[in-house]
């Protein structure tokens, strides 16, 4: 199958997609081009050297520990008997909806040298300050934490699909429980693996929200930087330049890492869902892991957002307003989220069944967003739309361009993975029996892919209802989010009065996400 | 077929329809504003302009140099009739890619000479001063120095923070840079950074850090520690320390406002800016804001040292748009 | 009239040639085996016969109807073949009844499903999904989805490769009354001789690309048109030997065969044709053999014999009488041999 040419169609649609991802590189491009003395200098610096292994081993710890974490807590939540294991699927899920920004501080607040959690210690043990959160380790824990769902969820969206056959097939060979995983399991999650890493690298490329309250110099903190202080598009475009080169180094890593993307049965017949596995004495453990993350990830965050909310007088939240940007949000998020899956679904489609350079070449392209800093995407968009479409500047339709260009890898991951397990036949079987092409996807495939579509919806929605520095800039005048609404709070200082619209943003978020992880499950 | 492919395209076509028709948009003759000042700060006043002229105006907030930058990528075809800036350097870039209008004399000669730009391109609206702010269970202001430059003593080893990446602090190395020369800066910041300063992420990290015994002083704008104070009560922790006799740790920087040259609506981008520079307004930011009044003949607070009592260094704030060179000599010092 | 008629068919897969030149009829109403190892292009073949696959060269028409070739190249779902795939392809999201009625307008589906699913011997179990069924219903699911629409060729690829062996033989009578009483022409690619020997009606033998021949069972069973074809379908011992004028002398004895040439010869020899007894008995000249091995299968057995030469040869025969390693035999050819020119080592 993957032998054929891709069909004329799918092609031009998903290259009319990966074009309009490519605007911001075509616009650092052209603020480049105009100085390449500066950009020499700027790239081909010690500085530049330091920052890009700084910003690499951000993100390769991260994401290792974001595999680390998820791979026991996928297995946990979707194949075995643990306790509650609907509820953790969901909790494990929300952390994804707390901002860099604000789970990073929260972080400090709580187990920073002087924090909350200082303040408990302090009276028994007379312990007067905690070690340093700051730097590298801050960063990493911030950003793991805050990641780990985009590992995750994909995972779980593979396991819940994945042909239990196959590992009884191993046991019954006489492999141990762990070997069976090992052998069996493990090799068919390494696509969601790489697919989730992927994510998680490209966005701590990307995070300006935790590094800079980690106090991290990272890539991307140092181009807030260049624009901020110095006004130096140039030289913040020089080093974005090099941001683009990384994420080209990832996606050919990760498209070397994938061997054979198959994921459906091979064998006849169709897959029937999975008896739960009986965790016995390990129950305990397992229960104390996963309470362990989402203790650290979630409920610690909340928590400080909810002592916080007492602490504020609660007479200065303009409820109104607060509502307003949450419905702006949902608003916002959405179109983001739908239009995402749209664009997503012929590039994964392209990617997942067609081989050759042009499937590669728009996927990669697809791709390129994602690791750029917001304030970047959003300034191309500006540069663009000023020039090309001055209606559509300062619209809703604008914000929502930019969302999905820099979120659109999160849709094209999961739908990618879910067109990975459907069996091409079974849209032959459809064509065979009368269907047109389009026809034969609409009615079979489709259906089949809509866990993945909703698991794409739900990563964007969840990522672009906490984005700042795009939203900052092209939200249309009077249009206030939730993320724009803690970030004017807090950029004075009221954290405290930060903390209801931050704790919105989460309700917000948790709804769709609940629905989402719950229904997935009674699918399987 | 047909019904599918409709299905399909109809989504992101609504979507669109949307977001195109679903926001009323800036009405043709409302007047834009693009405020680096935060709303919780000038939106009241933006409220009292409106309601005292009848001019409607839609403010666009953000981060002054995000607004710089996108006013920049905008060129003439920016939306925004004025400018409203967080501080003097990201006028100071507009105004280097000639992006401001000239202000008429009436209106810059309402303000002292070293608060305005030389070309006439921008006026302050109010000013701040940089402060020692310290911890004052730990600290008596008898126990700070006399000048920032001391803080390079082993006495002040890591007890120090800063701000970096801010740009008040920025401004403050510029000016030190004017005042001082390269070396001298230079060397007293591989000074501080040798005597382990902390850096943090802005002022308010610091003043926070501080309040919470986190670190015993550090380098941010005075009106931080004023509003604290204000609401929290005379028994807030932090305290507010003035480096003496011109020293450069006493800088004075201003929040100001200019006209784009591409404003379709110029005349009521001119009302906008009188009006901040009316007694009423320079009230509001004396006494909501605990800044220092711009225009002579206005109060600051009472509780702050009186602005012409602080013995401010010699600096022309128009020399402050060499932020290009700050940044540099940061980062060639690893300050950044 | 010919249900399928393919001429000068070609496809390639970048450097393999997957089908390289076949001409294939297949008359209305019969069945057809595509027989031949893993990797002869059969599979290919029945994909360009679907319309998943765009060939290089030649024509394939479907009745009277032109569906490749000839610049011509007809959708799949505009070709009115039905398919039944090797792992089924069910629609996992659809029940049986919606399976089988996939293809079928709105209208007529509920009560021509029905039928179908008696015509299958699942009637009754249209609510149930797919994985709730066993392989053998699986299969029968697939093969009344392909044949409701009732279409004029049903394609079936390596239909009984996922039954275990006992099911295999059962579902396969069942198969052929199915595609009998529904009149259907049909086409089955597999690599299991035995499969299409019992079920077709003609048997196209394919290799490396090629068919290498076209017959009933037993002509290619028992007149195999070349030396590979005989192997690759069912056992044979091959010997040396020598044609002269009308006849073949070989270890065995001189039959009158003229396979047309003169010369060295293979004789390649079907256990079945090889008859052992003790003591003197057969005609022509008696050779006498040892007994190496003996392999019982409950309704035959299956005896290798030494030859005085030192080559081995193997016997068919019913259970009795119980041959032992050691025992002398003599060996007298009992039914028909080929002789083939040889090529190179036998």
């Amino acid at each position: 199958m993957t032998r054929r040419a891709a069909p004329p169609a799918l092609l031009a649609a998903a290259g009319i997609v990966a074009a309009g991802a490519v605007l911001p590189v075509a616009y650092l491009a052209w603020v480049v081009l105009g100085d390449l003395p500066q950009w020499w200098e700027t790239v081909w610096s010690a500085r530049a050297l330091e920052l890009l292994l700084r910003s690499v081993g951000l993100a390769v710890a991260v994401t290792a520990a974001t595999v680390a974490i998820s791979l026991p807590i996928s297995w946990l939540t979707v194949r075995t008997d643990l306790p509650g294991r609907g509820v953790w699927s969901v909790l494990c899920a929300l952390p994804l909806v707390i901002p860099s920004y604000i789970g990073a501080y929260l972080l400090v607040s709580a187990l920073g040298p002087r924090g909350e959690l200082q303040g408990v210690l302090e009276g028994p043990l007379g312990i007067d300050r905690l070690p340093s959160l700051y730097g590298f380790w801050g960063a990493w824990l911030a950003l793991t934490l805050f990641c780990f769902p985009y590992v995750l969820l994909p995972l779980q969206a593979v396991l819940r699909r994945m042909d239990p056959s196959l590992e009884e097939a191993a046991r019954g060979m006489g492999c141990s429980g762990w070997a069976a995983y090992r052998g069996v399991v493990l090799p068919q999650l390494l696509p969601a693996v790489g697919a989730g890493a992927l994510l998680v690298s490209l966005y701590v490329l990307s995070d300006f929200g935790a590094v800079s309250i980690m106090r991290f110099d990272s890539f991307t903190r140092v181009i807030y930087t260049q624009y901020r202080s110095s006004f130096d598009r140039v030289g913040a475009a020089s080093l974005a330049t090099l941001l683009v080169l990384v994420t080209l180094v990832i996606l050919w890593l990760e498209a070397r890492s994938r061997r054979s993307g198959a994921l459906h049965r091979s064998a006849p017949g169709t897959a029937r869902p999975p008896r739960p596995i009986a965790l016995g004495r390990w129950r305990w453990p397992a229960l104390a892991f996963c309470a362990g993350v989402v203790g650290l990830a979630l409920a610690l965050p909340v928590g400080m957002l909810a002592l916080w909310t007492t602490r504020s007088i609660s007479g200065t939240v303009e409820w109104g307003a607060v509502f307003t940007a949450a419905g702006h949000s949902l608003l916002a998020a959405g179109l983001a989220a739908g239009v995402a899956v749209l664009c997503a679904l012929p590039v994964a489609l392209l990617a997942a069944r067609y081989r050759g350079r042009w499937p590669r070449l728009i996927e990669g392209g697809a791709y390129l967003g994602h690791a750029l800093p917001g304030i970047v995407v959003a300034l191309a968009l500006v540069f663009f739309a000023t020039r090309a479409v001055v209606g559509l500047y300062q619209t809703l339709a604008m914000l929502v361009v930019a969302l999905v260009i820099l979120f659109l890898p999160q849709a094209i991951g999961a739908v990618r993975t879910a067109v990975l397990q459907v069996d091409p036949r079974l849209e032959e079987a459809a064509r065979s029996l009368g269907r047109s092409p389009t026809r034969a996807f609409v009615s079979v495939t489709a259906p089949l892919l809509r866990g993945g579509v909703a698991a794409g919806a739900a990563l964007v929605f969840l990522t672009a209802v906490k984005e700042l520095p795009a939203t900052l800039i092209l939200a249309p005048i009077g249009f206030d989010t939730l993320a724009i609404d803690v970030w004017r709070t807090t950029s004075v200082g009221f954290y405290e009065r930060g903390a209801v619209p931050s704790l919105l943003l989460l309700a917000v978020s948790a709804v769709p996400m609940a629905i989402l992880v719950l229904r997935e499950r009674s699918d399987a | 077929m047909p019904r599918i492919l409709l299905l399909l395209l109809a989504v992101p076509l609504l979507a669109f329809a949307v977001a195109a028709c679903g926001d009323d948009g800036p009405s043709e003759d409302a007047l834009v504003v693009y405020s680096g000042r935060n709303e919780d700060l000038v939106g009241p006043l933006i409220e009292r302009f409106e309601q005292e002229t009848g001019i409607e105006t839609e403010v666009k907030y953000a981060d002054s140099p995000e607004l710089a930058a996108t006013i920049i990528e905008e060129g003439d075809a920016s939306p925004a009739d004025a400018f409203f800036s967080q501080d003097a350097g990201a006028l100071g870039a507009l105004q280097s890619e000639s992006l401001l209008g000239k202000l008429p004399a009436a209106t810059l000669d309402k303000v002292p000479e070293a608060f305005r730009s030389a070309k006439g391109d921008w006026v302050g609206t109010s000013a701040r001063a940089r402060v020692i702010a310290y911890d004052k269970r730990e600290l008596q202001p008898d126990d700070l120095p006399a000048s920032v430059l001391d803080l390079t003593d082993e006495e002040w080893k890591g007890r120090i923070a800063w701000a970096p990446t801010n740009a008040s602090f920025q401004s403050f190395v510029t000016a030190m840079r004017a005042e001082l020369g390269e070396e001298q800066t230079k060397a007293w910041l591989e000074g501080m950074l040798a005597n382990d300063v902390q850096p943090y992420e802005n002022n308010i990290a610091i003043r926070d850090a501080i309040a919470k015994g986190e670190i015993d002083a550090g380098l941010l704008n005075h009106y931080y520690v004023a509003e604290a104070i204000a609401e929290e009560g005379k028994d807030y922790p932090v305290g507010i320390y003035e480096p003496g006799d011109g020293d450069i740790g006493a800088l004075v920087n201003v929040a100001g406002v200019g006209i784009l040259a591409s404003a379709n609506q110029q005349e009521k981008a001119q009302r906008f800016v009188d009006f901040l520079l009316t007694d009423a307004s320079q009230e509001y930011f004396a006494d909501e804001l605990k800044e220092y009044p711009v225009v002579p003949g206005v109060e600051a607070d009472p509780s702050l040292q009186p602005l012409d009592e602080i013995e401010q260094p010699d600096i022309d704030l128009n020399q402050l748009d060499d932020l290009q060179g700050t940044v540099e000599l940061l980062q060639q010092t690893g300050v950044l | 009239m010919s249900a399928i008629s393919i001429t000068g068919l070609h496809k390639a897969f970048g450097a393999a040639r997957a089908v390289d030149g076949v001409d294939l009829e297949v008359p209305e109403g019969e069945i057809c085996a595509l027989l031949g190892p893993s990797g002869c292009g059969k599979t290919t073949m029945l994909r360009l016969l679907a319309g998943f696959e765009t060939p290089d060269a030649g024509t394939i028409r479907v009745g009277e109807r032109l569906v490749a070739g000839d610049g011509t190249m007809l959708a799949p779902e505009k070709r009115g073949i039905g398919m039944v795939f090797q792992d089924y392809a069910l629609f996992p999201h659809l029940s049986v009844a919606e399976n089988v009625g996939f293809g079928l307008p709105r209208g007529e589906r509920s009560s021509r499903v029905d039928e179908l699913l008696e015509l299958v011997g699942l009637a009754g179990l249209g609510d149930r999904h797919p994985h709730a069924l066993s392989g053998g219903q699986q299969q029968r699911v697939a093969l009344a989805r392909a044949i409701a629409a009732t279409p004029a060729l049903v394609l079936l690829d390596e239909p009984f490769s996922g039954l275990d062996a006992a099911l295999r033989a059962s579902v396969r009578g069942e198969v052929r009354s199915i595609l009998e009483r529904a009149g259907v022409t049909a086409l089955f690619v597999t690599h299991d001789q035995e499969e299409a020997l019992s079920l077709a009606d003609t048997v196209a033998v394919m290799h490396a690309g090629r068919i290498e021949q076209i017959g009933t069972p037993e002509e290619v069973y028992g007149r195999p048109a070349t030396r590979w074809v005989a192997t690759f379908l069912g056992e044979a011992d091959v010997l040396p030997g020598e044609v002269t004028e009308g006849q073949v002398d070989f270890e065995l004895g001189r039959l009158p065969i003229d396979p047309g040439f003169r010369g060295a010869a293979d004789v390649l020899v079907r256990p079945e044709a090889v008859s052992l007894s003790l003591g003197s008995g057969g005609s022509g000249r008696r050779v006498e053999g040892r007994v190496v091995q003996r392999e019982y299968f409950g309704h035959d057995q299956l005896v290798h014999v030494e030859l005085p030469s030192g080559r081995r040869i193997r016997s068919r025969s019913l259970s009795h009488p119980v041959w032992h390693e050691g025992d002398r035999v003599h060996i007298a050819i009992d039914g028909p041999v080929n002789v083939f020119a040889p090529t190179g080592s036998p």
